[in-house]
């Protein structure tokens, strides 16, 4: 459950970057979210009796250049910009993606879990290819484009559907970087809706049917999951009328859809007629999509300066704040913040249940904000300050009332997930203190428990979010007396 | 909602509370330390290189790239590591045996099976050099399931096993053929059931220090496991050393569920590796390597067969189970606990007096089948109740009401297949299930289709001896406990059965504390550890620690307590002033009138002071108490509402009810959340969890994005309820439960979606029901 060697960079710059990544053997690294359980899973599936060694490789760490987070309206245009460091997260929550994608918003909110999209980010996710996913979908079908910068300096534009190749696979060159996803401006009164359909709701979907109802120009349908890339059809606007019914199924007939350990064709075909029904009907419905406005999560740190570490190298020395405690570890570049946690800091109670990001035992925070530290390179959170389980109440500290809640409900049995549970579980109360218990499952479907059944676990959290209204509540009455 | 019908449990007493479990605080702070934590000085770390073919010769294996890496101590194969094969342990004539070595020498018989252990300072180092160890793969030809396992001409798992066919035996209780040809209605039930597993968060793994030298030399091995005992004994067989030199403690273990009873051919590895090169060795399982290489579960193919009378008595069932047994016949046990055990409890709760059971269990090139939750009982129950439903069905019977006319009212009542259910409230659960399941809801949108399923079980809990034995399964099953009053007043039980995540220092301490008349938290329960505990036949597994260790306990609370009064006697008579009252132990507290005595006074004066030492029957404060209860048996009800989704094939459970009658409860909070955790086990493989091996012989579910396990969003919330029959026959009344909902969850939401889609002509007869599986059954997919 450890990565394959790798050597790591950090450039300052974009120059630097596309300099790196002239080696075939380099890969960008954002968030991560994609590549680094890839190279985990193929570590994984080597060792479990599977093929031999994997090739080398060097991750260029993109998180250290200014500018790439911006999330932006182009003045010019009214297009959509999002940075390469852009997450998930802050766009599934950005007011001005709601506002202006929301069909993007809604794709999001099902890529994975908060902790993943803490961490990925959306130009990640496009990059990553994968056919079924939500991202390139929803870039394909919102007519997006790339910015690409390439070594030298130079800089072209291309549409999402001419980045996409197939499984995985983009026209980038050797060198060549995503620089930002521009979104074009949506047409007067256009709606549009997500769906997607997967056995687990949250998980990478078999099917994703994108829709856009444009007043006078009929509707545009993408599907994901049916083709190596995002598929799209001009549809008629509306469910109700035949003619829609008619031409969702002659798009669908179109299809071949491969089939494969996840669903045959025949089921994906099945998926993409009845998705992109009721997405049509949904966004014929729907005036103002649900987009969930909510506080932002708090702000991401400012990029740090990148440093000197132009050249890859195997092994490199971090600051790590633990818990209130500064440690400064030297660590292989192939570590991750698990590993360091665990073995270089003694957080020993951070728990590695999968090493691929699919349990959530590992769940810490890391400047504020949830990740899986197993699929976090270690690396990439140089001056970072992170949480874990035991910041929740400090040796000799009485409980935090979510841990007294998750006694009282008995929210644990054999404990293995429970500190990742615990910290998701305060991320959720703080973004939502009102969740209710769709939003509670919702939260925390990303962390696996074995043992309870998820009974416990939800009954604890609706006390903890109880009684922090209850100690509210209280603390007004106190200033009503003052 | 709570009958209890004389339960030996008081108001406000321990034995019974609800009440928060203490070993809580310690996990919800993070403080926990499972093998993956520990470390030891000078310490290696193991990491195994693994088939990646079904079946294969090995004609030689390279580790000269491996052994060259920077910090690599050693690669060792079978050739360098000679030892006793791990053999299975049960005896029952005809069944064959299937010797599994630590590491396959000269031949592999199932994808993951481990060929080599790679030893290095570092996790990372290790696998580097595992992947770099070049095996000489000769793969021969494999056979995955069991019908093609038997078929002629397949290939030969293990050369002297004939026709794979480790074991076949046809079983007759009654006489089903008279009964099948009264009958009215017969309803034929198919049912593939899914291969699926225990997948517990922390995987298994072990940390082997060597310890002594010479004529003293042995070793320290701390392991993920639910018998410490079970494991000293198969790592004394196959290394050869006496079991009091081999040490095994058993740290927090991360869930378990049946998968960590067995020795792993791992641990055997790692034992004899550390010893091998002199310095503590720990391994600690990958997820991939667990769900590929660990032993699987389940994974009958059933035909089932139901005869019922046109007044809806059942007559008679007939069941061909087939096993896959995979490549080994596992070694606490053996294979046989998924056929042979499922064919026991064929009637169920029902009185049907016409048994005949077809036996058979079938090796194959497959990670070999061992325990989970409800072992063997899970799938012919899931193929009974579907058949019920579709007796109801043609005899145009509300299911229930089949049940209700069919459950077993009066006992204590001896089954055809001659289990004797010594209480129970069958018919009163399972109609407070179906007081439970009704409710108004909105309806099912457009394209939806809603069912329901009710399913009434019996769990045999508590295995002792006794329990064992009614199942036709000779398997020791007794337990020793040890409770010690120490000289500060503090009470120690010593048992061998470790939590993982049971609770048991929470419910086994209310016991002593019950008994004994202390507070529950002045009972420390200690379970972790061989060199300290009384010998554990079986461990913790089959529902028994309630009911045999806490039945231990109890009477050993008993004794000590008799003791505790005598010395407080003794105390009062030195001091000259005789009780005005009789003696009372309550609250820690002895009372004999005006006089009060504190527990701690009672110690200290037991231990140290020497007239009251001269004045006691039996100076000592330690007990020492062997518990082997006769079988009992624990029952219920699960309901399911599922929604069935034309659209997608997907099906959502909208409702669950849970009501289980365990006997007296230790504590009703544990018992639901053990209960929880059962069913939504259950859910997982009604609907989620599948091995599913490719046509190349590897699982397809081979991580936990390719294996669903259930989350929070695939999981209603639960309603509950119990009833309570103790026990006539335990101490207490107390019969034991956990595995009821993997039992008998299947089963409900199996016959959900059967009554969801009857009238679309859908028939269950294949799990998990995937919405794959859901289309193709209603035809709409080819």
């Amino acid at each position: 459950m450890t990565l394959p060697p790798v050597a790591y960079a950090r450039p300052a710059t974009l120059e630097q970057a596309t300099e790196l990544l002239r080696d075939p053997a380099a890969r960008a690294l954002a968030g991560g979210q994609s590549l680094l359980p890839a190279l985990a899973a193929a570590r994984g599936a080597a060792l479990a009796g599977g093929a031999g060694a994997l090739a080398p490789v060097t991750l260029v760490d993109l998180s250290r250049i200014p500018g790439l987070d911006r999330l932006a309206l182009d003045p010019a245009d009214g297009a959509l910009r999002i940075g390469a460091l852009v997450t998930q997260r802050a766009a599934e929550r950005s007011p001005l993606v709601a506002e202006r994608a929301p069909l993007l918003a809604q794709a999001l909110a099902q890529v994975g879990h908060p902790s993943i999209r803490n961490r990925g980010t959306v130009v990640g996710s496009l990059a990553h290819a994968d056919p079924a996913a939500e991202v390139p979908a929803a870039a394909v079908a919102l007519g997006g484009s790339v910015l690409v910068a390439g070594p030298g300096g130079a800089r072209r534009e291309l549409p999402a559907e001419r980045l996409l190749a197939g499984p995985h696979r983009t026209t980038l060159a050797p060198g060549e970087l995503i620089v930002e996803l521009r979104l074009p401006a949506a047409a007067t009164g256009e709606r549009q809706a997500w769906l997607e359909f997967a056995p687990r709701r949250f998980d990478l979907p078999l099917v994703g049917a994108a829709v856009r109802v444009i007043p006078g120009a009929g509707a545009r349908l993408t599907l994901a999951g049916v083709a190596p890339t995002p598929t799209t059809a001009v549809l008629p606007s509306h469910a109700e009328n035949g003619a829609a019914v008619v031409a969702v199924e002659r798009a669908v007939a179109a299809l071949d859809p491969p089939s494969d350990a996840r669903a045959s064709g025949p089921l994906r075909s099945r998926l993409a007629r009845t998705l992109a029904l009721r997405a049509l009907a949904r966004a014929a419905d729907d005036a103002t999509p649900p987009a969930r406005p909510g506080p932002l999560p708090p702000a991401a740190p400012p990029a740090r300066a990148g440093d000197d570490a132009r050249a890859p190298a195997a092994a490199l020395a971090l600051r790590l704040t633990v818990d209130g405690a500064v440690h400064r570890p030297a660590i292989d570049a192939r570590e991750t913040l698990a590993e360091v946690l665990r073995e270089r800091c003694g957080a020993l109670g951070v728990r590695v249940g999968c090493g691929e990001g699919h349990c959530g035992a590992c769940t810490v925070t890391l400047d504020g904000r949830t990740v899986r530290s197993c699929t976090v390179l270690a690396a990439q959170a140089d001056g970072a300050r992170i949480e874990t389980v035991e910041a929740l109440a400090p040796a000799g500290a009485p409980l935090h009332p979510l841990q007294r809640a998750f006694v009282a409900e008995h929210a644990l049995q054999c404990g293995f997930c429970t500190a990742g549970m615990l910290l998701s579980a305060r991320e959720l109360l703080t973004e939502d203190p009102a969740a209710g218990d769709e939003a509670i499952r919702a939260g925390l479907a990303g962390n696996l428990c074995r043992c309870t059944g998820y009974q416990g676990i939800v009954r604890a959290v609706r006390r903890a979010r109880d009684e922090a209204v209850r100690d509210e509540g209280d603390a007004r009455d106190d200033d009503d007396e003052l | 909602m709570s009958a209890a019908a004389g339960s030996a449990a008081a108001p406000g007493a321990p034995l019974g509370a609800r009440r928060t479990r203490l070993e809580d605080e310690r996990l919800v702070r993070g403080l926990a330390r499972h093998v993956g934590d520990l470390t030891r000085p000078r310490m290696l770390e193991a990491v195994f290189v693994r088939s990646p073919h079904p079946a294969a010769r090995v004609r030689g294996i390279d580790a000269a790239a491996a052994r060259a890496l920077p910090g690599v101590a050693a690669v060792l194969t079978a050739a360098d590591l000679p030892h006793a094969p791990l053999l299975d342990s049960v005896r029952i004539d005809g069944l064959r045996k299937t010797p599994q070595p630590a590491l396959a020498g000269d031949r592999v018989r199932f994808v993951g099976e481990p060929v080599a252990i790679v030893l290095a300072s570092r996790r990372a180092v290790a696998e580097d050099a595992a992947l770099l160890v070049a095996v000489d793969w000769e793969p021969t030809p494999f056979v995955l399931d069991a019908e093609a396992a038997a078929a002629p001409g397949a290939p030969l798992v293990h050369d002297d096993v004939a026709g794979n066919l480790l074991f076949a035996q046809t079983k007759t209780y009654g006489d089903p053929d008279g009964a099948f040809a009264a009958a009215d209605v017969v309803i034929e039930q198919p049912l593939i059931g899914n291969r699926y597993l225990a997948a517990p968060l922390e995987g298994r793994g072990c940390l082997a220090e060597p310890a002594g030298a010479g004529e003293t030399s042995g070793v320290t091995v701390w392991a993920s496991t639910m018998g410490p005992h079970l494991l000293r004994r198969r790592l004394a067989q196959t290394t050869g050393l006496p079991e009091h030199r081999i040490r095994v403690v058993a740290p927090d273990v991360g869930g378990a569920f049946g998968l960590k009873i067995p020795a792993a051919p791992e641990e055997v590895a790692v034992v004899l590796a550390a010893r091998a090169v002199g310095r503590p060795v720990r391994w600690v399982e990958g997820r991939r390597e667990q769900l590929v290489a660990a032993p699987h579960a389940k994974d009958q193919r059933i035909a089932l067969a139901l005869a019922a009378s046109a007044r809806g008595e059942l007559l008679a069932v007939r069941a061909a189970l087939t096993g896959n047994a995979g490549a080994y016949s596992f070694n606490s046990a053996s294979a046989l606990i998924e056929p042979y055990l499922g064919a026991g409890l064929l009637p169920g709760p029902y009185a049907i007096e016409h048994v005949g059971a077809e036996i058979r269990s079938l090796l194959s090139h497959t990670s070999p089948i061992s325990p989970y939750r409800g072992v063997g009982w899970t799938q012919p129950h899931t193929a009974r109740e579907l058949a019920l439903d579709r007796v109801a069905r043609a005899l145009d019977l509300d299911p229930v009401e089949l049940r209700r006319r069919n459950l077993i009212r009066g006992f204590p009542h001896r089954s055809a297949t001659g289990m004797h259910y010594d209480s129970g409230s069958y018919v009163a659960s399972l109609e407070t299930a179906a007081e439970l399941i009704a409710h108004e809801d909105e309806p099912p949108g457009t394209g939806v289709r809603r069912g329901v399923g009710l399913t009434a079980y019996v769990e045999p809990a508590g295995w002792g001896s006794d329990g064992a034995l009614q199942s036709e399964w000779s398997f020791a099953s007794h337990d020793g406990a040890r409770l010690q009053l120490d000289p500060t007043g503090g009470v120690l039980a010593v048992v061998g059965t470790p939590s993982q995540g049971q609770g048991h220092a929470t419910t086994l301490a209310q016991v002593v504390a019950h008994e004994l008349g202390v507070r529950v938290e002045d009972v420390a329960v200690v379970a972790d550890d061989t060199s300290a505990a009384p010998v554990s036949t079986a461990g913790t597994r089959a529902s028994r620690v309630a009911t045999v260790i806490g039945g231990a306990l109890a009477l050993a609370a008993r004794r000590l307590r008799e003791r505790l009064l005598a010395v407080a006697a003794a105390v009062l008579e030195t001091e000259g002033s005789a009780a005005t009252a009789p003696l009372t132990l309550a609250a820690g507290v002895v009372r004999g009138g005006a006089r009060e005595l504190t527990l701690r006074e009672l110690a200290e004066a037991a231990h140290f002071d020497l007239a009251v030492r001269g004045k006691l029957a039996e100076p000592d404060l330690v007990v020492t108490q062997l518990y082997d209860p006769p079988a009992t048996y624990s029952n219920g009800a699960i309901a399911a509402v599922v929604d069935v989704d034309l659209g997608t094939g997907g099906v959502t459970v909208r409702r669950l009810a849970v009501v289980e009658d365990c006997g007296t409860m230790l504590n009703p909070l544990v018992v639901e959340g053990q209960a929880a955790g059962a069913v939504v086990q259950g859910l997982g493989g009604a609907l989620l969890e599948d091995v599913a091996y490719d046509a190349a012989g590897r699982p397809a579910g081979d991580s936990l994005g390719s294996y669903l396990l259930p989350c929070a969003t695939d999981v209603p919330e639960l309603a509950m309820a119990h009833h309570e029959s103790p026990s006539p026959r335990t101490v207490n009344g107390v019969k034991g439960m956990g595995e009821s909902g993997a039992i008998a969850a299947p089963a409900a939401i199996a016959c959900a979606v059967a009554d969801a889609l009857a009238e679309e002509g859908f028939a269950v007869e294949r799990l998990p029901l995937t919405p794959e599986r859901v289309l193709r059954g209603l035809g709409a997919i080819a």
